[in-house]
């Protein structure tokens, strides 16, 4: 009798980047769960040393082109702390109003391009589109409202130009704010009726008890500010990040591994930023969370599709409530003279938190540079989630088995370029 | 409407968008330039409201550096494989319009020149090959708008 096996997939298909999983199986006993990158390491942290400390937002952006305005926002928020500037009223709205632009484009695109196609059983989002091809359209509606705002305030849709260490270059228009108003009501609409259609869908029962780290504000559900919390009673400023967290080489990728020092992997993204910050999102964010049976805590990974459609209503919200109190006279930016200092920046990238350090000198000139993307910090997790499915599911078929941990892979909506900055998955069993 | 894509920081992975930033210097009459999409969802919204539209991309089918390959995107099959996507979180130009027909949105015309490249490593600026078949391309894509005019 056959007592081992391997369960692989090769290219993982729907992730961003190239990796790849391997499941080995013994005697029916998961032995190995792996979640390989090999994608070759970018170097970016070399790069920036030498530059000046300006150069950082426009230059972490081209790390990704689904989440750049994260890189820009740790980067900048990082400099400005650095030199004893804090960026407040309308330039700081701005901000949450860019960073609601790319939470809307990238959970769009991952909750139904990418992640819906799962749970319907489809092979991707063409296939899924013969038979919900509203679904379908209204998603590219709401992509493209994404996308607009990211132009109005980055300059361009993509790798945006607009940021600025202490604010922007340009500021949009009233009338050009105002455009976005009737859009933004219809995608409140959209964002429901994602939360809806996603609460529908058929949940493997699977929960763990995990780490969730994310950022938390006294007022605000997280963007650029907070301080680093965890449901395990981390509650830390963000210069004490490296002092907690520690990051690990591992063979089979290119990425390194984040644990919490003593503790181990933890979760960050959505699920995170829900559990750890409910009370902070709308009233009307939480009644349709309630009402698709989410519960103010969720520890299922394969329930982030819903969580994702909530902070895309979230989003939405935010995002409609700055336009309308948007007041076109202001400055578009503050001056941030350089002095020497290190610099800690944190933010919630739409897959998680992302974290930067640098030092700079006197000038301005970076001396060193640091950061940890999410996917990075979710690996450990995946791959602790691949063998604890595996185990508890080793009588599915093979086929089945291979698709839930793809699915499991997907749950993180992993930014492989990002970490090392792509996705293989093999499932062997002996 | 023109759509130029590629990464002009990944050498001749620029062509695309320098072809479509040459035809914007030509001012051509109701000719809409975009350069800079993100993924095909965003080329869908793109073309939304044009009429006939042009697409052009950099390939890599083991030609000869510099042969341009033109697809008519609503009739011709177009091999998957040499419109690699950026990445796989994006959809690529054959998807692209794939989805496109499922849930019809195509435009009316849809032209799809795709040109040979020979290096993609970082660094800007096209091969001489590469950037003799950008202008060849120009010189197609506006002898077209003209007959169509």
């Amino acid at each position: 009798m056959k007592n081992s096996r391997t369960i692989k997939v090769d290219y993982l298909a729907r992730v961003e980047g190239e990796g790849g999983l391997l499941v080995k199986v013994k005697n029916n006993k998961v032995t190995e769960a792996k979640f390989n990158i090999f994608e070759p390491p970018r170097f970016f942290e070399a790069f920036l040393r030498g530059r000046r400390f300006t150069e950082a937002p426009d230059i972490t952006a081209r790390i990704c082109g689904i989440c750049p305005v994260a890189y820009q926002m740790s980067s900048v928020h990082a400099m400005e702390r650095a030199c004893g500037v804090n960026i407040g009223g309308q330039l700081r709205e701005l901000r949450r109003l860019l960073y609601c632009g790319e939470w809307i484009e990238s959970h769009t695109l991952h909750v139904f391009m990418l992640h819906a196609p799962d749970f319907l059983g489809y092979q991707d989002a063409i296939e899924m589109a013969k038979d919900y091809p509203d679904v379908v359209t209204n998603a590219l509606k709401l992509k493209k409202i994404g996308n607009e705002i990211v132009t109005l305030l980055g300059g361009r849709e993509i790798h945006p130009i607009n940021v600025k260490v202490g604010g922007f270059y340009k500021l949009p228009t009233g009338t050009e704010m105002e455009s976005l108003v009737e859009k933004l009501k219809w995608a409140i609409e959209a964002s429901r009726d994602a939360i809806k259609l996603t609460a529908t869908f058929d949940f493997p029962d699977f929960e763990r008890d995990y780490e969730f780290v994310s950022l938390r504000h006294p007022d605000e559900y997280p963007f650029n500010s907070g301080r680093i919390v965890s449901n395990k009673g981390l509650d830390i400023p963000q210069e004490e990040f490296l002092n907690h967290f520690e990051e690990l080489h591992v063979e089979h990728s290119t990425s390194l591994h984040s644990v919490v020092k003593k503790r181990g992997g933890y979760y960050t993204g959505p699920i995170a930023r829900y559990n750890n910050n409910f009370d902070r999102l709308p009233a009307e964010a939480q009644k349709a969370a309630l009402e698709a049976g989410l519960g103010e805590f969720c520890n299922n990974p394969f329930k982030s599709i819903i969580v994702r459609s909530v902070e895309l209503l979230f989003a939405c919200y935010e995002a409609l409530r700055i336009v309308e109190g948007y007041d076109p006279s202001n400055k578009p930016s503050v001056e941030v003279p350089p002095r020497k200092a290190t610099a800690y920046g944190a933010s919630e990238a739409p897959r998680g938190m992302l974290f930067h350090q640098y030092r700079i000198d006197d000038e301005g000139i970076i001396q060193d540079a640091r950061i940890v993307p999410p996917t990075s910090q979710n690996q450990k997790v995946i791959e602790e989630d691949l063998f604890e499915f595996v185990s508890d599911n080793i009588k599915l078929p093979q086929d089945d088995l291979t698709w839930k941990c793809e699915q499991i892979v997907r749950n993180y909506d992993p930014c492989i370029s990002c970490s090392c900055h792509f996705l293989k998955l093999k499932i062997e069993r002996e | 409407m023109i759509i130029g894509i590629g990464n002009e920081y990944r050498s001749d992975d620029g062509a695309g968008l320098q072809a479509a930033r040459e035809l914007g210097s030509l001012n051509l009459p109701r000719v809409r330039i975009v350069d800079g999409v993100g993924d095909g969802t965003d080329m869908i919204n793109a073309w939304q409201d044009a009429g006939a539209v042009f697409v052009i991309d950099s390939v890599l089918s083991g030609a000869e550096p510099g042969t341009v390959h033109r697809f008519d995107g609503l009739r011709d099959p177009i091999d998957e494989e040499i419109f690699a996507g950026y990445s796989t979180h994006a959809y690529s130009i054959p998807k692209t319009i794939k989805l496109a027909r499922t849930i019809d949105r195509l435009p009316s015309a849809l032209v799809i020149y795709g040109i040979e490249g020979r290096s993609y490593a970082s660094g800007k600026g096209v091969s001489p090959e590469v950037a003799l078949a950008v202008r060849g391309v120009v010189k197609r894509i506006s002898e077209e708008i003209e007959a169509m005019e």
